[in-house]
């Protein structure tokens, strides 16, 4: 059965068997900057993107569209630290936060981030998205952080990179799925 | 096209308990979706708490971001149970994104988001610290205090290209 779009886009109620499918997955081998899907179809109405990345202490994942690599993004973030809560934006910058910094130690210990990209392809708007993620370590630097991000660009995507700030550990995977609207 | 984003299986409770249990969990997906949708009897249940794998040790830890209505906060817990998602005496409703839950060469992390409407809103990312598939879902509460009937719970899977 069909749920709403809104409670699909929250991170996972059900769906219709053929309303959200899957695009593609990247998995990196070790050392990458960045991991890229390209040709992206046109045919959906919602783009969704579920990681589970292994990383360097210090690290953060951020995302482009399209290979725009201008100062045509901005975002806001809301984190959580554990011992506090803090918010801010970066505007005119070059892309868009998906996952906050990384300062684990363990390279077994996955962060892990649900990333809505809506509307992609309506040539009316500029593009939004929506971000969940983070990482525990069962120490003190286990994050959580909620992030908001906009392109200033009305073109259909269809290309996406995401890129580690400092190198994606080997296994870290990138599922891209697509949510077709009625 | 084969479905990716299936139902695995769902209940309704039709008497007041302590939680449920999703067991003989299919390792044919790559992230599991649980959604929560009830409320506590008497008093408020707090946190959503998993154990996976009959695990009942202390390899589960939280980090948790939550806003009241008048103020925002960040918990950890550590060496403890995972908190995901939020259960009031009123109705509530949580999702809980169990990812990449059949790797064997990783921890196993989870992403929650839950609303209480008489309470908070609340965001947590737990660690459990087994490499192990995991099999087996045991769904309780922080306070121990006893599911509403007609509270839900559902199991989902997707799977990945």
């Amino acid at each position: 059965m069909l749920n709403s779009l809104v409670s699909v886009l929250q991170g996972g109620a059900g769906a219709a068997a053929t309303a959200y499918e899957s695009i593609a997955t990247v998995t990196a081998s070790g050392g990458e900057t960045s991991l890229t899907f390209s040709s992206i179809p046109s045919t959906y109405t919602h783009l969704q993107l579920r990681f589970s990345a292994l990383e360097a202490a210090g690290n953060n994942i951020t995302m482009q569209f399209n290979n725009d690599n201008a100062n045509n993004y901005v975002y806001h973030y809301l984190v959580g630290t554990g011992s506090a809560a803090y918010a801010g934006s970066v505007t005119a910058t070059n892309k868009v936060v998906i996952e906050g910094q990384y300062n684990g130690t363990v390279g077994t210990y996955p962060n892990v981030g649900i990333v809505d990209i809506l509307d992609y392809t309506n040539t009316s708007k500029n593009k939004t998205v929506r971000s969940l993620s983070g990482g525990d370590n069962n120490s003190t630097t286990g994050e959580i952080s909620l992030n908001s991000g906009l392109w200033l660009n009305t073109a259909s995507i269809s290309t996406i990179k995401v890129l580690a700030s400092a190198s994606f550990d080997a296994g870290s995977s990138f599922a891209l799925y697509g949510i077709k609207g009625a | 096209m084969a479905a990716t984003y299936e139902p695995i299986a769902t209940t309704t409770l039709l008497s007041t308990a302590l939680g449920y249990t999703f067991s003989s969990i299919p390792n044919t997906y790559t992230d599991l979706v649980l959604i929560v949708q009830g409320s506590t009897v008497v008093s408020a249940g707090d946190s959503i708490t998993l154990q996976f794998n009959d695990d009942t040790t202390s390899n589960y830890s939280t980090t948790g971001l939550y806003g009241t209505g008048s103020s925002a906060a960040s918990y950890r817990e550590s060496n403890t149970f995972t908190q995901t998602g939020r259960i009031s005496t009123t109705q509530s409703t949580s999702i809980i994104n169990i990812m990449n839950y059949t790797n064997g060469s990783t921890y196993k992390t989870v992403l929650a988001r839950g609303n209480a409407p008489d309470s908070l809103v609340i965001t947590q990312v737990s660690l459990w610290r087994k490499t192990e598939a995991i099999t087996k879902i045991k769904i309780a509460n922080q306070n121990n205090v006893v599911f509403s009937i007609g509270t839900t719970f559902t199991l989902y899977g997707i799977k990945a290209a």
